[in-house]
């Protein structure tokens, strides 16, 4: 489902993006040692690639830093974009699946001989712990990693959710959704809010599906109006006409609303008549595509003309796919969009508080890839990750953001090269520790607002953190347990209960190298320093943690000595408020 | 002011018969106090009281509350068609602990409030003559703005328990007052303060996991707090250790506390995530004393309310999960000897269409809501009631919207005036915009 014109992009004409000082130093894009004219002029070095790998992926991995250095960023961004994606779905089903040998196979040594019983499903509960399986799986191991983070970004933006949706919708759904996210995540945006907004996870999420036109019978009337308003509010445009470097227009000193109800009600008489072609939407996802309703002419759907931005008419009689697709396209063209999307992708990857130039940057380039593309999402987050603003963003004292909690633990499992008993990342129920769950925010405003300030000092110089807003404080203690818990995993737990808990004991680190390096404490923090912070660690804070080490009584067991210095330095280190904010 | 005291059986039969509340109001200038400045100070009352705000995310369907009168019954049928349900006792079917409560008269209603700057008519509205709520209609800036009773003029958002919690605070009280299931929230966030967010029944603490008789569990926690600590001159690694360590040290000094138990609560309450959220107040009520708060403030948060599609099941579940909490929560306040001193309400984004689109109700205006308490004048109805039809000044017809007929801080500000003992005057502070309004509070109380 990529876009033909994201598969058409080639390499090499964003040049004219990039900082001069990494052009002259990586030679045409290309970067690194890699260089035909012989030796690179500076090589990207390993603090650096950590903390562009920081941005762009769910944590970075010895060999991925290596393998960054090599390539250069733009061709290390090029290179993830032809890399195959990982496919949710898929392995969402193999997880399924093995759970319920497992679960067939507990039976059996318990005395079960039924075969109905045998043979029953795993479960609502243990198909969605299959399917955070299968998201994390692809997340700490996918390949597609730049691919795979867009879709979990974009998965914050286009919001649906497992949680006060309808219950009837199957886990599968979900997978499938995240796979159309990642297959659109690259591509366009054009492509990707059609898909998104006749995908039956969606269109159930937000009631497009089944919405029905006025007049239909006696007691229909006007038609469900959710998905045109959220579509607007969050997927599209905002509530407020916008600059094109996001900031808001201001007539008279107040801002301007981008729609009033009027236009509401029009675009929702567009998205009537949509429906599954099949009856058994809820036991898997038979397709990805809501259908007109009974064909056409489609009894439910809305024939009259209709008003979109700019007063465009939208003729009356078209087919109700058509009217989609002038909807699609009338939102498509609305100035908003490239700064409104632009920002809030900005802030998924690099900082909060984006300079409004740097907005303007990118929404410039969401506007006109450079070949008269609109929408192209892979320039876009090219253009994101390459720009000065990011690739120096650690020097900005105002600048960066806090991580997302589960990319601060898939940062951790990636570092370590975490390994499970049952070969996916197992953490079934991670927003009980911090808040988050892949498509299981609390409602379609995600788990944060763009525009969220926590009270202090953030708010007092005018500027946001999203990610704080997950910052309750008993949240946040359960979130330093379970971080202490997976810094110390250094051996499986029980792998008999692996199938039937949800918990993480399944999986252990590998912690080799700082084992090692135990006897030299400074040794031990220059190498996680490295990994871990880009080599932003401070002073005081590697100054705090060698006065702990030392203070550890020592063990009879050389083994379990080096052990215990490795993860004690790994709790506190990723407690710190250093690991935790991605500068 | 009391607009209307009626027993059960006359439940909204009145309607038709309702012309001018005392509430509609000539408009008055719009109101711009100098919300930079800090809050002045106010003591805390000298007895325990407590604020539940009960938040139902999304907007709560006006099908709560059923018309009794016939011809009003009938407009309500015609309107809602296939999202009308039978007239019985006026109170949702599935919310039996409501009405007995209703009975009770520990429990009131009041309907037709919503966002509002200043009063406001259909006509007002339809013809912009009114200054309005920003971006009216969306959940979150409507949430955003009944939660903080502000005016919006580019002010920092805070809200109304929150600028109570810093008068308290200015006038040298430093007991904690605002708890949250929910983590920060709007409505109990302050200048100078914030809600701690509690996360279950218990508060619980950095687990010790070296069980070799070695201390090291101690002194990682003080080389925590010190890194923590650090200076930092990157703003957002700064706040962060700032507030974790303030959540480190509000648990401890909470934890402990909330064990104290004043009393073995017997009530049995419901196993649904409501019925829990209702149990684990109603234990940090009972342990009061022991947190040592002199006085606390609940934030429950519920979702599953915007119900565009299958609203019958879904309202009727949702509401039946509400309701058995509510009447477990407030059984549970009697067995404490509080429920006079415990004042429980709803709010939410807005009330929602008449109308139908098929099967579900979509984002409008004017809702009901509910209040519970020993302190409440129960068994009534307050505000002014709708009456579906073109006669009524509050009815929009195009999609069936409610304008509201008493703005949402009219009902905060009189909960708030029963908590804190405020002046006119400190209400006026909490709450800018009833400057626009004749009437600053209703009569909900005895």
């Amino acid at each position: 489902m990529l876009s033909e014109q994201a598969k058409s992009l080639k390499h090499g004409i964003f040049s004219f993006l990039i900082p001069l000082s990494l052009i002259l130093s990586a030679c045409d894009g290309a970067g690194g040692e890699s260089s035909d004219r012989g030796t690179p002029v500076k090589l990207i070095s390993a603090e650096e690639a950590q903390r562009f790998l920081t941005k762009s992926t769910f944590g970075a991995t010895p060999s991925e830093i290596e393998r960054l250095r090599t390539l250069g960023y733009e061709a290390w961004i090029d290179e993830q974009f032809s890399i195959p994606q990982t496919e949710v779905l898929t392995i969402t089903d193999t997880a399924v699946q093995k759970r319920e040998v497992a679960r067939r196979q507990r039976l059996m040594s318990e005395g079960e001989s039924n075969p109905d019983v045998l043979a029953r499903g795993i479960g609502k509960g243990q198909e969605a712990a299959s399917r955070m399986d299968a998201w994390w799986h692809a997340a700490i191991n996918g390949k597609d990693q730049l691919r795979q983070r867009m879709a979990f970004a974009l998965s914050q933006i286009f919001v649906v959710s497992d949680s006060n949706g309808d219950s009837s919708l199957r886990n599968r759904a979900y997978s499938r959704y995240h796979d159309i996210l990642a297959e659109n995540a690259l591509g366009n945006y054009r492509q990707l809010i059609e898909d998104v907004t006749i995908n039956p996870a969606m269109a159930t999420f937000l009631s497009l599906r089944g919405s029905i036109r006025f007049g239909f019978s006696e007691v229909t009337g006007l038609p469900d109006e959710n998905y045109a308003r959220e579509a607007l509010q969050l997927f599209s445009i905002g509530l407020v006409e916008l600059n094109l470097d996001g900031t808001a227009k201001l007539a008279n000193g107040r801002e301007i609303e981008t729609y009033d109800q009027e236009l509401i009600g029009n675009f929702a008489r567009v998205y009537t008549g949509w429906q599954v072609p099949t009856g058994r939407l809820y036991d898997g996802y038979e397709t990805d595509e809501l259908q007109p309703w009974g064909g056409e002419p489609n009894s439910f759907h809305d024939y009259d003309s209709k008003l979109l931005f700019d007063n465009k008419l939208l003729a009356a009689d078209l087919t109700t796919r058509m009217d989609l697709s002038e909807a699609m396209d009338s939102i498509f063209h609305h100035p908003n969009v490239a700064p409104f999307i632009s920002r809030q992708l900005i802030q998924r990857f690099v900082t909060s508080n984006p300079d409004p130039a740097y907005v303007e940057r990118v929404a410039t380039v969401f506007n006109d890839n450079g070949e008269g593309v609109r929408g192209d999402l892979f320039a876009v987050i090219k253009a994101i990750l390459l720009d000065s603003d990011s690739l120096n963003s650690h020097s900005d004292k105002n600048g960066g953001k806090l991580k997302e909690p589960l990319l601060r633990i898939s940062q951790i499992w990636r570092a370590f090269n975490a390994e499970s008993v049952i070969n996916y990342i197992r953490f079934s129920i991670p927003d009980r520790f911090t808040g988050q769950r892949p498509i299981g925010a609390p409602s379609v405003f995600n788990f944060y607002e763009p525009t969220y300030a926590p009270s202090g000092a953030i708010e007092d110089a005018g500027l946001v953190a999203p990610e704080f807003s997950l910052m309750s404080d008993g949240l946040n203690i359960a979130y330093l347990n379970k971080l202490a818990q997976i810094a110390r995993s250094t051996e499986f737990g029980d792998q008999n209960t692996v199938y039937t808990t949800n918990s993480t004991l399944a999986m252990k680190l590998d912690l080799s190298k700082a084992k090692q390096l135990s006897n030299n404490h400074d040794e031990l923090m220059d190498y996680y320093n490295e990994l871990l912070f880009g080599g932003l660690m401070s002073q005081e804070l590697r100054s705090i943690v060698i006065t702990y080490l030392e203070n550890i009584p020592g063990q009879t067991d050389a083994s379990s000595q080096s052990e215990m210095i490795a993860e004690e330095a790994l709790v506190l280190l990723t407690a710190s408020p250093e690991f935790s904010i991605q500068r | 002011m009391k607009t209307h005291n009626q027993s059960r059986r006359d439940f909204l039969s009145q309607c038709a018969l309702l012309s001018a509340s005392g509430l509609a109001s000539p408009f008055s200038a719009y109101g711009s106090a100098g919300l930079t400045s800090a809050m002045s100070a106010a003591s805390p009352p000298s007895e325990y009281r407590a604020m539940v705000c009960v938040y139902l995310i999304g907007g709560n369907d006006l099908n709560m509350l059923v018309p009794t009168n016939t011809d009003n019954y009938n407009l309500y049928s015609a309107l809602r068609g296939p999202l009308a349900i039978p007239e019985e006792d006026g109170i949702h079917p599935s919310c039996p602990g409501m009405k007995t409560l209703y009975d009770e008269a520990n429990l009131a209603f009041v309907t037709n409030t919503g966002a509002l700057i200043e009063p406001t008519t259909a006509h007002s509205y339809n013809t912009k003559s009114v200054q309005l709520p920003p971006k009216i209609f969306s959940h979150n800036s409507q949430k955003d703005f009944v939660q903080a009773g502000l005016p919006f003029q580019g002010e920092k958002l805070n809200g109304w328990a929150g600028r109570i919690a810093d008068m308290f605070k200015a006038s040298g009280s430093n007991a904690p007052l605002n708890l949250s299931f929910n983590g920060d929230n709007v409505w109990q966030r302050g200048a100078q303060t914030t809600a701690y967010g509690l996360q279950g029944s218990s508060v619980s603490t950095l687990f010790d996991y070296r069980t070799n008789g070695l201390p090291l569990d101690t002194v990682r926690k003080s080389a925590l707090r010190s890194i923590n600590q650090l200076q930092s001159d990157h703003l957002l690694t700064a706040e962060y250790g700032r507030i974790m360590q303030g959540s480190l040290d509000l648990s401890d000094k909470l934890r402990e506390g909330l064990k104290v138990q004043e009393i073995d609560i017997q009530t049995v309450f419901p196993s649904t995530r409501t019925g829990q959220l209702f149990r684990n107040t109603a234990g940090a009520i009972n342990a009061r004393n022991g947190m040592q708060m002199p006085q606390q403030n609940f934030y429950i948060f519920l979702g599953g309310w915007d119900q565009h599609d299958g609203l019958l099941s879904r309202h009727r579940s949702t509401l039946s999960e509400l309701d058995a909490g509510l009447l477990a929560f407030y059984r549970a306040l009697q067995e404490m000897g509080l429920e006079n001193q415990v004042t429980t309400f709803t709010n939410h984004d807005f009330g929602r269409t008449l109308k139908s689109n098929g099967d579900g109700s979509d984002h409008a205006w004017g809702g009901h809501q509910l209040v519970m308490g020993g302190a409440i004048d129960g068994g009534n109805v307050f505000g002014q009631h709708p009456i579906f039809s073109s006669d009524d000044s509050q009815f929009e017809e195009r999609r069936g919207a409610l304008v509201p007929s008493t703005s949402t801080d009219q009902f905060s500000a009189t909960i708030a005036q029963w908590f804190g003992d405020f002046s006119e005057s400190q209400l006026l502070e909490i709450f800018p915009n009833l400057a626009n309004f004749n009437d600053k509070t209703m009569n909900l109380f005895l």
